[in-house]
């Protein structure tokens, strides 16, 4: 006590760093979920922000054509690569209608059905994102008075993107699938039997196995999502196959796969409810 | 600089770090502003409002951006704590002490966050949170700088005055409360 007495700012610091280390302790025991302070201070923000965000926006839509022209220009080669692609995938597919009939098959199978039919969906701005930390996670503006709840999948026009992880009346945190230690459930679009599992490879990408280890995955191919795993819907476009490596330590064929969706420019977003 | 001004300037940088700054992005890197802001309070006043702000603000960053609450805030105080330690033996006035003290808090701020960040055992590797480093860190410095040109006119007075003759121990009296 009386060495307290004595030095009251180094007191002071040791307090408030002990609390701070038990906030982060009960922070992580019940994975970054907030509490009533929390959410307070959320939908504050949000309320905030939402304008904000459209300044943004809009200064972005305005200004973005001179600043980024090199990014344009290298865009632009990647959409007309893109649009080659597609109309080679176009060609296969009208080539291969049986191929087709089968898939359609497999997919009634699989119980396989058009998500805005099993869900409702909710469209939403992303009002925050922060690029100063190497984590995906931003604030979109609807919340639990739009049905949205934790766990509630988030997808864009062109892909999976992760799950709610907070929530408060007028918005919500979304976590990446890249950033999440939890395993995704997947299958190969071009033979819907072949069955994997993904996580963030913590390097921006997705890395995972095969369950049958003789599935003849290869390099382009396009993953959806899979029931296996349970957390994820059916049918979501994950991401392309960059690499297939024979896992020497156990039984499995390893998969790497850049996601569908670039993470850093996710401007709007859809929600499953 | 009076505390309502102070908790004016860090709720501005705030909603603007969480909502405009992704689209001044450099190789998908933005500035830490929030960051920038405690290193310049601990280092040029006197009072721990660096400190206080840092961890204020660390909390509600990681309410809304963090994947646990609280690690932005242990690691915007120890930056703080550090520079406040190190302007002791620097000039505020100069803008290369206070570039010294901003990466010393930067790293250290960096260090602490990721630190913390590894032990929950998220999956990022070390070479992923390298990588970022670089840019990340040369953007705070910039805004370390723009922050130090700014506030330091409103902290220390006559530091134009031909016939001020004292040092800044002496200039204390005319910090501005």
């Amino acid at each position: 006590m009386k060495w307290i007495r004595k030095h009251t700012g180094a007191s002071t610091v040791i307090a408030v760093f002990a609390a701070l280390l038990i906030l982060v302790l009960v922070s992580y025991q019940t994975f970054g979920e907030s509490n009533i302070l929390g959410r307070s201070a959320g939908r504050i923000v949000g309320i905030v922000q939402t304008p904000l965000a459209g300044v943004g926006r809009f200064i972005d839509a305005r200004f973005s054509v001179y600043l980024n022209s090199g990014d344009i220009a290298r865009e632009n080669e990647q959409l007309k690569a893109r649009v080659d692609e597609l109309e080679r995938e176009l060609n296969e597919a009208r080539l291969s209608g049986a191929d087709l009939a089968d898939l359609e098959k497999l997919s009634e199978a699989l119980n396989y059905a058009d998500l805005g039919n099993d869900y409702n969906l909710v469209t939403a701005d992303v009002i925050g994102l922060d690029n100063s930390n190497g984590f995906n996670i931003f604030t979109i503006n609807v919340g639990s008075q739009n049905g949205v709840s934790n766990d509630s999948v988030v997808i864009d026009s062109n892909g999976l993107i992760g799950r709610v992880m907070a929530v408060n009346e007028s918005s919500a945190k979304v976590i990446s699938i890249i950033d999440e230690t939890n395993k995704v459930g997947f299958q190969v679009f071009r033979n819907l039997e072949w069955l994997g599992m993904l996580n963030g490879d913590g390097d921006g990408k997705l890395t995972g196995y095969m369950l049958d280890e003789t599935a003849a995955v290869r390099e382009g191919d396009r993953l959806i999502t899979s029931e296996v795993g349970g957390f994820y819907p059916a049918g979501i476009t994950i991401g392309k196959v960059t690499s297939v490596e024979w896992n020497h330590d156990s039984p499995l064929k390893t998969v790497r796969v850049e996601p569908a969706v670039y993470f850093k420019s996710i401007r709007k977003v859809t929600v499953l409810i | 600089m009076k505390t309502r001004y102070a908790i004016l300037l860090f709720t501005v940088a705030f909603v603007i770090q969480a909502s405009m700054l992704r689209y001044i992005a450099v190789y998908d890197v933005s500035p830490n502003i929030l960051l920038c802001l405690v290193i310049m309070f601990a280092f040029l006043y006197d009072e721990p409002l660096g400190v206080v702000f840092g961890v204020v603000f660390g909390i509600l960053w990681d309410t809304e951006f963090g994947l646990y609450i609280g690690i932005s805030a242990v690691s915007h105080m120890s930056a703080a704590l550090a520079v406040m330690k190190i302007k002791q033996y620097l000039n505020h006035e100069l803008l290369l002490p206070a570039l010294v003290s901003g990466l010393a808090g930067i790293i250290l701020n960096n260090g602490v966050y990721w630190g913390l960040y590894k032990l929950t055992g998220i999956p990022h590797t070390f070479g992923y949170i390298l990588r970022m480093q670089p840019v990340l860190i040369a953007y705070n410095l910039l805004f370390v700088m723009i922050f130090h040109l700014i506030l330091r006119r409103g902290v220390i007075r006559h530091r134009k005055d031909r016939d001020y003759k004292g040092g800044f121990k002496e200039a204390k009296g005319f910090i501005m409360k």
